[in-house]
């Protein structure tokens, strides 16, 4: 995978300098808006085609493991969730489908976890901070 | 003197029950977070950021500063006890700590780590506390082309100091250039990669960025790698049994103190962190110490070498973020981001124009040091149970923290995907051994790179000259080309550089 994500890397690259010319290189007798990116843009290809050369001496690399979608489409749900009922009860509820189905703990420790987390954020974020957390449109907590 | 007065009635802001309260609070979560394999002062300091918008200036610092040197003690624990660092710095710590408690001196191990956390943390707060002052005044010398050159070096010394695969700690550097240039620019004010989107008119937001990438990228990494974070089987310890004799004593001293120089020292350079610091000190014990055939074997002397080292890094390394507005490594960038998010603005005038701040938090680290010292031995006997904290609890928990943290900054739902976004990156990086911490720090770094490369050419109405004007940047140039330069030369000669840093990721 270091091949893979050392060429979406020099793409990138590729991409920033191809766009630093529309943002004006020089302009004013000085850098312009451009000039940064285009910097940025030739280190990554420089600087990514040397890591490609590693990647292909070496050989193997650790290949892409499909178990991150795990963590990102849980808070992604959750997110999700929260324009129904509202942050805090959606990570209520995260926490207890996670902590029960994925990790298989015990009954006690997920309802413990699931009450004294969410608790805890509501204080401080909440009460403390004042922050406005979303209530989703039910608008409970 | 002026400044011992102005130390004074810092320990004065420090010992105010709020401030003792945040030093007190920081340093407990700093020593749990260093503790628990994998989470490293930086995640912690990320995580913890949001929190403290409310408090003011001083007291958020005090806190967030107690965390990330408390970091230091805590990041020797599990590198002891399991054979994991808790973070980078700890590293050379594990070398020694380890076999010590395979040999069953576990408890002397973390004494002895606390010790020298405390001795090299106090040499460096003393330097700094002289040094911080004089550089400041020196940096007001520095004009926007001066800047230029100490951004420069502080991203070249990064390449430096990634070691023998320099490519991926530039390549990283490269990514943070290009992220940062997302958004308004200065000069003519039109979007840059925006892709139409709105919420990335004003940028890439600094806080989603790095919650992502050290937090939320944390969480990922326990998920696929869950193998590495295993718990073991837990035992008891005892403060008695754990306190050193006096001929280990006499052992540790000299070490921890040549040690906690080097290491500050190495901290105060801009780009170079404590995991440096701890590296290069062990690596110099082990040529010129007393006991040089039994380290790696489990030696006080090794623990002590990394212990007082990062510690002195990690305080040397406010001198340059408080003085220049330079930070020096990952965490320090944080803090610097968390200055300017509560309307301070770093850099030489910090000392002049918010002097109760810069010396309120100096004077608690005097204090602060204490509290982690004391604390550090007391939880001898219960750190165990902190090391074990299985990661099926730290995954939803850290999950948790990290969206409502994200969203309560800006109450922006576009943050929190950025931040899973930002996540999948830091993943993504790691496939190909693609360190972060670079990245963070040019992301920091570029818009003032950016900013006085455009003050110099107005300056000098668009000449090159300015930047090789002054003796200061004739001197900064020369460095910057001979950091450069010189592992390229030692290549070509196929010397081997002076030291192995094939181990170091960040």
């Amino acid at each position: 995978m270091k091949k893979g994500v050392s060429v979406g890397f020099i793409l990138a690259g590729v991409y920033w300098i191809v766009m630093s010319f529309s943002y004006g290189l020089w302009v004013m007798n000085g850098p312009g808006g451009g000039f940064m990116p285009l910097i940025g843009g030739i280190l990554a290809v420089i600087f990514g085609i040397a890591v490609l050369i590693e990647a292909i001496k070496e050989g193997t690399s650790p290949s892409f493991d499909f178990k991150v979608l795990i963590p990102v489409g849980a808070l992604l749900a959750v997110i999700i969730l929260s324009k129904l009922i509202g942050l805090i009860l959606s990570i209520a509820v995260y926490l207890f489908i996670w902590l029960k189905f994925y990790e298989k703990e015990s009954t006690k420790l997920t309802i413990l976890v699931t009450i004294l987390c969410p608790l805890a954020c509501y204080l401080i974020f909440v009460m403390w901070l004042k922050a406005p957390l979303p209530r989703g449109i039910l608008g409970i907590l | 003197m002026g400044n011992v007065q102005l130390l004074l009635e810092g320990i004065g802001t420090a010992l105010s029950f709020q401030n003792l309260i945040a030093a007190f609070a920081g340093a407990i979560m700093g020593l749990i977070v260093g503790a628990m394999p994998g989470i490293g002062s930086l995640a912690g300091v990320a995580l913890l950021l949001p929190l403290t918008f409310k408090m003011n200036p001083t007291t958020a610092i005090i806190m967030l500063a107690a965390l990330y040197y408390s970091n230091m003690y805590g990041g020797s624990f599990s590198a002891i006890l399991l054979n994991i660092p808790g973070d980078s710095p700890a590293i050379m710590t594990s070398l020694d700590g380890y076999p010590m408690s395979r040999k069953g001196e576990a408890g002397k191990a973390l004494f002895t780590a606390s010790v020298s956390s405390f001795i090299g943390g106090t040499i460096g707060i003393i330097m700094l506390t002289f040094i911080g002052p004089l550089a400041a005044k020196w940096g007001l010398s520095f004009g926007p082309a001066e800047l230029t050159w100490l951004i420069v070096l502080a991203l070249t010394s990064i390449g430096w100091l990634i070691g023998d695969k320099p490519a991926a700690g530039l390549l990283a550097t490269a990514l943070g250039m290009m992220i940062a240039t997302v958004g308004f620019d200065k000069a003519l004010g039109q979007p840059r990669f925006a892709f139409g989107n709105v919420n990335l008119f004003s940028g890439v937001a600094f806080i989603p960025l790095v919650i992502g990438m050290f937090g939320f990228g944390q969480v990922i990494d326990m998920v696929v790698n869950r193998d590495n974070y295993a718990s073991v089987s837990s035992k008891k310890l005892s403060i008695k049994e754990s306190i050193v004799n006096k001929d280990e004593a006499k052992r540790i001293a000299p070490v921890a103190v040549r040690s906690g120089l080097l290491g500050t020292f190495i901290g105060i350079l801009p780009g170079a962190g404590a995991t440096m610091g701890a590296f290069l000190s062990y690596v110099t014990e082990k040529k010129i110490g007393k006991n040089k055939d039994q380290m790696g074997k489990g030696a006080v002397e090794g623990v002590a070498a990394a212990e007082a080292a990062n510690n002195g890094a990690a305080m040397g390394a406010f001198a340059p973020l408080l003085s220049l507005g330079i930070p020096g490594s990952g965490t320090s960038a944080v803090l610097l981001g968390g200055l300017m998010m509560w309307g301070l603005q770093p850099g030489p005038l910090l000392f002049k124009n918010n002097p109760d701040f810069v010396w309120g938090l100096i004077g608690s680290m005097y204090i602060g040091n204490i509290i982690c010292l004391i604390i550090a031995i007391l939880s001898i006997p219960i750190l165990m149970k902190v090391v074990t904290v299985p990661s099926s609890l730290m995954v939803p928990l850290i999950s948790s923290i990290c969206i409502i943290g994200t969203y309560s900054v800006n109450n922006s739902m576009f943050d929190v995907y950025l931040m899973i976004g930002a996540g999948v990156l830091a993943y993504l990086m790691s496939l190909a051994d693609i360190p972060a911490a670079p990245l963070l720090l040019s992301f920091v770094l570029t818009p003032m790179l950016e900013m006085y490369i455009r003050q110099s050419f107005d300056i000098s109405g668009g000449s090159l000259g300015v930047f090789i004007q002054s003796p200061i940047s004739k001197v900064l140039c020369t460095l910057i080309i001979l950091f450069s330069v010189t592992p390229i030369l030692l290549k070509i000669f196929n010397k081997k550089p002076p030291v192995d840093m094939s181990e170091m990721d960040a």
